[in-house]
């Protein structure tokens, strides 16, 4: 099993703040992006190689357990401080996963966290089916709405490697389960095979979050474009579309973009928001100064309590 | 313990989606059809089946019951309890992975 550093991944120091790791994750998620990158095979891999490593880093708990569990040590290989999780299952069978979208390394580290890591745990002598194997698959925002075939990779005890093709359906959700029948671990004496279930774990998007079927994203104007109405780009899964800021709008304020959300159950699509914040240049003209000048004289207006 | 049980938080797709009969059910998970009535009765399963064919869902939580009873030796009760508690867990992970995304913004 490769290490994975995901700090170099990130491009980040091992003491980066959160605040840094996510401006990094932003940044690198939008060039590999598989909608902007040149190569549309590497960039789709680097992408979730970048998701893999942010959401490691930006969960505190995941952070610390990495920090902690793998240190890289020269002339290749790592050095485990302590036992990965789950080692202490019986007779727990190796499986690797390729084409997930998470490296083996996540998921030894990480795999099962929550689900209780029911996968691949034998040991009986009867006719006995396979156990069910759990994995991770990581699914981005534009699979998940518009359904997408994979192809997943099963490494079992050491033996070679089978290629599944995945039908990913559209409107599929974050800890939906998809069922490959049969794949699970073989039966014993003449006993069934195991199921294999992939959990769904949707990528994070630099621009967009999800909420149910809904899709956020933040946009920001100068504070005149709010109280005189302007003109802004919103990503959307489609592409930037265009969106009027009608005049007198405030901070948080969210605009809604209908139907340019994710899938919904009931085959229609939910709806994006354009959460509006209002910000400031950090640096003003000495002109510039002037007019906020005469338009603090000027305003009447003063919101909040003032001495 | 009372009222409903979670299960777990996402469903099961397939792209050959099967319903079973409560006999095949029953075979598919390796145990009787007499232990999985005893899980409807004990609310560890929900309101599926009703009609007598179950799907990819109740497969899905028979098989973790009986895996939960037989390797770690979990009784059926504790098994829902194990169960509604891992998929609580997801739940929670999920909804922490959301916030946190909206709060870093």
């Amino acid at each position: 099993m490769e290490y994975k550093n995901y700090y170099e991944i990130l491009g980040v120091a091992p003491t980066a703040t959160p605040e840094e790791i996510r401006r990094a994750f932003r940044g690198k998620a939008r060039e590999y992006h598989p909608d902007v990158a040149k190569d549309k095979v590497k960039g789709a891999e680097k992408f979730k190689e970048v998701n893999e490593a942010y959401e490691v880093l930006s969960d505190p708990a995941k952070r610390t357990k990495y920090d902690q569990m793998g240190r890289e040590v020269p002339g290749g290989g790592f050095a485990w401080q302590g036992a990965p999780g789950g080692a202490d299952m019986p007779d727990m069978e190796e499986v690797h996963f390729g084409g997930t979208g998470y490296s083996d390394f996540f998921e030894h580290l990480f795999g099962g966290m929550g689900g209780g890591g029911f996968r691949g745990v034998g040991g009986r002598r009867m006719a006995r089916r396979g156990s069910d194997i759990e994995g991770d698959m990581m699914v981005t925002l534009e699979e998940a709405l518009r359904g997408s075939t994979r192809e997943v990779t099963l490494q079992r005890g050491g033996g070679k490697t089978e290629t599944y093709r995945v039908k990913i359906p559209a409107g599929v959700r974050e800890g939906q389960r998809i069922r490959l029948a049969g794949k699970g671990e073989s039966g014993r004496s003449g006993g069934e095979s195991g199921d294999l279930y992939l959990r769904v774990r949707l990528a994070r998007h630099p621009d967009l979050r999800v909420e149910g079927s809904d899709l956020f994203a933040d946009v920001e104007v100068a504070p005149w474009e709010a109280v005189l109405g302007a003109k802004v780009s919103v990503p959307t899964l489609d592409g930037a579309v265009s969106l009027k800021v009608p005049a007198g709008s405030t901070a948080g304020q969210k605009l809604r973009l209908r139907g340019q959300g994710l899938a919904r159950e009931d085959g229609g699509r939910g709806d994006l928001y354009a959460v509006l914040g209002i910000v400031v240049p950090a640096e003003v003209r000495p002109e510039e100064k002037k007019l906020w000048e005469k338009l603090a004289q000027e305003s009447r207006w003063r919101p909040g309590a003032r001495e | 313990m009372k009222g409903h049980p979670r299960h777990f938080s996402g469903k099961i797709w397939s792209e050959s989606p099967r319903e079973f009969a409560l006999e095949e059910l029953a075979r598919m998970a390796e145990t009787t059809a007499e232990a999985v009535r005893m899980y409807f009765e004990l609310g560890l399963l929900g309101e599926e089946g009703k009609s007598g064919r179950f799907g990819e869902g109740t497969l899905f939580l028979v098989r973790r019951i009986e895996q939960l009873r037989v390797e770690y030796g979990v009784p059926a009760k504790g098994a829902g309890l194990v169960l509604d508690l891992a998929a609580r867990i997801e739940e929670l992970e999920e909804e922490i992975r959301s916030l946190r995304e909206a709060m870093g913004r």
